[in-house]
């Protein structure tokens, strides 16, 4: 039963698991690993793209809580809280930060009790903006600030929780931005925390946690900012502060072989985003970036061990990769992605989006009262109007779509799925299959498919049953009208 | 053949008479058992009624219409008056034509009777081939059990 531990550092942190949560969700498998385990890293509570992650989670794990384990559908794969891991229920996704709630970055060093001296060296290392700046938006891109605060990672509660339940053959996977405060700070103080985890007398789980196999992605600059002269945010600044933290991760990060695997990821096409320092919420588009960072966590969980080998907390063999796609488009679909990429999601993301069409156009219309509702367990009025269904699945889906959407409209562009199309235009640039002695694809054929597969299985409560019976009628839909992704 | 029909259909002699039985069992004014036409009234009735079951539960029926109920009702009511017509013609041909012995005594409301518990055998038949279609049928499962 292995695990993987995912560490999401800032705000990028969060919109990659939030990928890697509707991946997932789709179906996309992440092999050998029974649970995943995503612990999210900002001081920045308010964050809109935080709290909508956090939302995404706690969907996914009610929607898996009625599916149980063993489907092989969507929602496969098990997303755990760290204290869920010792068996309470509930628990938090987020890294719980002490004294940064209403505090201004000068009252966490106790700047006024320092000495003179301290106080000069503190005047050197950081500005009066720095010492002024209010920990509640987080480190407003100061990577500075983020080192000391984030130093308290190692005496948590969280750490200690997720040091005890290491066990060997888990693995642990840290997502962060290059270009901001939260992210290029935190993931090098969470790696040498990890990899000297046998000098912290709290701990058990030691050597194995020294010599885990660790992956991380660094996310360099995707987005723009619009410029503004009072913002603590200049867009003016990534590359520097990205060349900054390149050259310290190329001493104390991949110079030293901590990491096992370390993607890097970035676009120059960007879009323009409205200067948030983070007091109006940031709340950003979900961009095809984010997508590819979940791919590369997927990617590390599917590496054998035999690559990820560690002797004394260093990387025997390190290895780093990129990312990149067929065509320098400004929108891109699946027919745009490696070869391999679209093998591994494309069919999937097909499928949960048919069924989030069925869900919208269909099941409650026309589609009321297809036979495969009525065998038992019934898929009736009680279970549309259940919690399962009407709250957390129609919500989950609401925030599928709304990702799919936001990465169709970025820059640069994700849209592989036609949203609002009918069902034979749902994949963009691949219409479905027609032929004389083809009926017509439409949501009665996919009844048609619920229908058959009703018929030969039998299901333990109506959330499994609609949640399988979607699944192989979306599959069977498929490779019957679309042979590029025929299985 | 012929005394498996004959043993269903004369369970309601009493409809359409003794007289028309004998004659449709095949017997001539010798009493001699011919061919007759409970055989080939039977099997017309099983035949076509298998056929018309057969095409509604894997043919007719498929997803996208909540009015299968219906068609079911309607196929079952077309059969009874298609074999309500067979029995009652190939009766009412053979009374038209001399062909039933003298002996018996037969007029037109035998033959009409005798096409009603036709159609009423057709009915029965129907039903009876549904509930068994009904489970291997993939939409037709809750016909003709609305749910």
């Amino acid at each position: 039963m292995k695990k993987l531990f995912i560490f999401g550092v800032g705000g990028t942190g969060s919109r990659v698991i939030k990928a890697l949560t509707f991946l997932l969700a789709s179906g996309v498998k992440i092999k050998e690993f029974s649970t995943i385990v995503p612990i999210i890293i900002d001081p920045h509570q308010a964050n809109e793209d935080l709290k909508r992650t956090i939302e995404i989670l706690r969907l996914y794990g009610k929607i898996r809580e009625q599916l149980g384990d063993n489907n092989n559908t969507f929602f496969d794969s098990k997303i755990s809280t760290l204290s869920s891991l010792k068996g309470s229920i509930g628990g938090s996704y987020t890294f719980e930060l002490e004294n940064v709630k209403g505090q201004k970055f000068k009252h966490f060093i106790d700047y006024d009790s320092l000495d003179d001296n301290n106080k000069a060296l503190a005047d050197l290392l950081f500005s009066k903006t720095n010492l002024e700046t209010d920990m509640d938006i987080g480190f407003v891109g100061n990577p500075n600030i983020g080192s000391i605060v984030l130093n308290q990672f190692k005496y948590s509660e969280e750490f200690k929780t997720f040091a005890n339940n290491f066990e060997e053959g888990d693995r642990i996977f840290i997502i962060s931005s290059i270009f901001g405060g939260t992210g290029a700070s935190g993931f090098p103080i969470i790696l040498k925390n990890i990899r000297t985890a046998d000098q912290n007398p709290n701990l058990e789980s030691k050597d194995f946690l020294k010599n885990a196999p660790i992956g991380a992605l660094t996310v360099l600059p995707y987005f723009n900012v619009e410029f503004d002269s009072e913002s603590a945010i200049q867009k003016s600044d990534w590359i520097q502060k990205t060349k900054s933290a390149l050259s310290y991760y190329e001493k104390n990060v991949t110079g030293n072989n901590s990491v096992n695997l370390m993607y890097y990821i970035g676009d120059k096409l960007s879009k323009t985003y409205k200067n948030d320092p983070g007091d109006g919420g940031q709340k950003n588009d979900a961009h095809f970036m984010e997508l590819v960072g979940a791919l590369s966590v997927i990617d590390f969980a599917n590496m054998p061990d035999s690559e990820l080998m560690c002797e004394n907390g260093k990387a025997v063999d390190p290895i780093a990769k990129e990312y990149g796609i067929k065509e320098n488009l400004e929108t891109i679909d699946f027919t745009h992605l490696g070869n391999k990429t679209e093998q591994d999601i494309a069919k999937y993301m097909i499928q949960f989006s048919m069924m989030m069409k069925h869900f919208e156009n269909h099941i409650q219309k026309a589609g009321k009262g297809e036979v495969y509702q009525h065998g038992a367990p019934a898929l009736d009025d009680a279970f549309f109007n259940d919690v399962f269904y009407r709250d957390h699945f129609a919500s989950f889906v609401n925030y599928y779509k709304s990702w799919l959407n936001e990465m169709a409209t970025n820059k640069r562009a994700f849209a592989p799925i036609n949203l609002d199309a009918p069902l034979r235009d749902t994949i963009a640039n691949i219409p479905a299959k027609k032929g004389l002695l083809l009926k017509k694809i439409s949501y009665h054929r996919l009844d048609h498919f619920l229908n058959t597969d009703e018929k030969t299985e039998n299901f333990e409560s109506a959330p499994k049953k609609f949640i399988n019976l979607m699944f192989s009628a979306t599959d069977k839909l498929i490779n019957e009208y679309f042979d590029r992704y025929k299985s | 053949m012929k005394d498996f029909f004959a043993a269903i259909y004369e369970i309601f002699i009493a409809i359409y008479g003794n007289d028309l039985a004998s004659h449709l069992y095949g017997y001539d004014c010798e009493n001699i058992p011919g061919d007759g036409l409970y055989g080939k009234v039977g099997l017309l009735l099983f035949i076509f009624t298998l056929i018309l079951v057969l095409a509604y539960y894997f043919k007719f029926v498929h997803p996208g219409n909540n009015k299968w109920h219906q068609l079911w009702l309607r196929l079952l009511l077309l059969n009874a008056i298609i074999h309500f017509l067979i029995g009652f013609g190939l009766a009412y041909k053979d009374l038209v034509a001399n062909a039933i012995c003298q002996n018996f005594i037969v007029n037109v409301d035998n033959t009409v009777f005798f096409g009603i518990v036709n159609a009423i055998c057709a009915i029965l038949l129907f039903f009876i081939f549904s509930n068994i279609f009904r489970w291997v049928s993939t939409h037709g499962r809750l016909t003709p059990y609305p749910k």
